[in-house]
């Protein structure tokens, strides 16, 4: 057990000092987000009379709406780019081959980047709420603190166990950026996360329903906006908490499965340095 | 004395070998054509699911458009995925050719650099005319058939456009010579455009001190005329002062720029950093 966390703490400080190394790619991410979150909230708002609060809204405002779509578009980003990106980006530096020699699990490793990601994820969240609070003179509010924290961990394995899918699936794909954009497109397009399910034809909605990240997103608006704010789950909440904890469980055992089972393929056909 | 063809000769094959790298990624190529379509998408879903059932009245008054709110969207964000591109490969060339370590045989081969920036700004003229086809003329003929003659209009104004961002682009360019770190900055910066140039909306919606960055930024320009161009040429008529403003703009930031990145080019010559990265 102690090995295990020496190795996870040397992946994290390795990923942090990596991260601090390039402080122009900080600053590029503390500018860039708050910036997308500006644009789709202004565009959107250009379709509601200004100063109104419409009824698919409930009392909730765009801000708050929108604002836990963009937090959970932010975590889930690190699944592809965090965690997913990490076998590729050892290709490139060329250090992948080093690290399959070294005793030490590649899980491991990709946990410690995993913790690196989680505090940078929190950080940029927090500065996020602060920047948007103070241009829009919006407070982000949290109705049901508990259910969030609750959320955020189902969330949080979920990533982790696509995150780790994703990185295996980087042995088979070369076209990395191709399957990246198109992933995150298609969780934006069918979870629900910047608008309701309701809005879409039936046979995307059945789609929808079947991917695990759309209870997901949708107990975290649940859980922050709140029943008050007239925001609803697809489910009954009980139950719907019940599969989002089933789900992300079955994500992450799945993903480890199958990251350990591409790890030894592509060991085994000597394509571990392709790219 | 260098004669035309010695000039053009470079030029060409810089231009060629631009064209190849574009269309050597086709999976990239045609996400650049996905793109502005999913993000239109996107904002009509969003925009519908929070306006209800007066949505689309909501977003003419907002906007002060007669123009079918996926067409003045598509018009945003054709425009905004052309600029990124321009901007992209232009200031972030010199970096490929350091990665690829062409960058030094390119500064000892006897032609101009200048011609470098721009048959790599002629290259971006191939692939905006095809974004513009793709994106724009696609949805208008489809969705605005009645605004198909300005498309001509709203062509010529694109490509008026396309030289004060040129001139952005060799700014772009000398500070990753300057600053080393170019994808972070024009990742960035295109985003911060999109927000000030009216990508989704009207810029009348911004405050006024962000409406004053946003008369700098040619796109902001382009993207209002051009929606004016599609919705009625007398419209653009009568704001024909803009397209001067472009016009002057066309002629000041190019000069500007590339003035910024000989200055820039200048000094990592005499400190060695041309090379480093």
């Amino acid at each position: 057990m102690g090995r295990i966390f020496g190795e996870v703490k040397a992946a994290f400080v390795k990923d942090f000092r990596i991260y601090f190394r390039y402080p122009s790619w900080i600053a590029s991410e503390f500018v860039t987000l708050p910036a997308w979150f500006l644009l789709f909230a202004i565009g959107v708002a250009s379709w509601v009379p200004k100063g109104q609060v419409t009824t698919t809204l409930g009392s909730s405002t765009i801000f708050n709406f929108f604002y836990w779509g963009f937090i959970f578009l932010i975590v889930f980003s690190t699944s592809i780019w965090g965690i997913g990106q990490y076998i590729r980006t050892e290709q490139l530096q060329g250090t992948i081959e080093q690290l399959f020699l070294a005793p030490i699990s590649r899980v491991t490793i990709i946990l410690g980047r995993f913790a690196r990601t989680f505090l940078t994820d929190m950080a940029i969240i927090a500065y996020t709420a602060i920047l948007l609070g103070f241009l829009s003179r919006e407070r982000v509010a949290v109705e049901n603190p508990l259910g969030l924290a609750l959320v955020f961990a189902f969330l949080e394995l979920a990533v982790l166990g696509f995150g780790l899918i994703f990185a295996a699936v980087t042995f088979r794909v070369k076209s990395f950026n191709f399957l990246a954009n198109l992933t995150q497109f298609a969780v934006i397009g069918l979870c629900g996360v910047f608008f309701p399910l309701s809005i879409l034809p039936d046979p995307v909605r059945t789609v929808s329903l079947a991917i695990p990240f759309t209870y997901l997103a949708d107990l975290m608006r649940y859980t922050a906006a709140g029943q008050a704010a007239g925001t609803t789950t697809i489910l009954d909440p009980t139950l719907e908490f019940s599969i989002a904890a089933v789900l992300s469980i079955a994500i992450f055992v799945v993903g480890l499965a199958y990251f350990k089972a591409t790890e030894k393929s592509a060991q085994r056909r000597g394509s571990i340095g392709t790219h | 004395m260098t004669s035309l063809g010695e000039t053009l000769d470079p030029l060409r094959a810089i231009f060629r070998k631009q064209i190849r790298h574009l269309f050597r990624y086709p999976g990239e190529v045609i996400f650049l054509f996905i793109i502005p379509y999913f993000l239109t998408a996107l904002v009509v879903a969003m925009g519908v699911s929070v306006g209800g059932t007066n949505a689309f009245g909501n977003f003419a008054s907002q906007t002060g458009s007669s123009l079918n709110p996926f067409v003045f969207l598509m018009i945003g964000s054709g425009v905004w995925m052309i600029s990124w591109l321009i901007l992209e490969s232009i200031g972030t060339s010199l970096r490929d050719e350091q990665i690829k370590g062409t960058l030094e045989q390119n500064f000892l081969a006897p032609i101009n650099r200048f011609l470098l920036l721009v048959g790599t700004a002629l290259s971006q003229i191939v692939i905006t005319s095809l974004m513009f086809a793709g994106i724009i003329v696609a949805s208008v003929l489809l969705l605005e058939p009645r605004g198909a003659p300005g498309l001509i209009l709203a062509f010529g104004i694109l490509m008026i456009g396309l030289l004060p961002l040129f001139g952005l682009g060799f700014v772009f360019a000398g500070l990753v010579v300057r600053f080393k770190e170019p994808y972070a900055f024009t990742q960035a910066m295109n985003v911060l455009f999109a927000v000030v140039t009216g990508t989704f909306y009207n810029v009348t919606v911004l405050p006024a001190w962000v409406r004053y960055v946003s008369a700098a930024v040619p796109m902001t320009i382009v993207i209002q005329d051009m929606r004016l161009a599609v919705e009625s040429i007398n419209l653009l008529i009568g704001a024909f002062g803009s397209i001067f403003i472009l016009l002057t703009m066309g002629i000041v930031y190019p000069f500007l720029g590339y003035s910024l990145f000989k200055q820039f080019e200048r000094r990592a010559k005499v400190s060695g950093d041309l090379s480093k990265y």
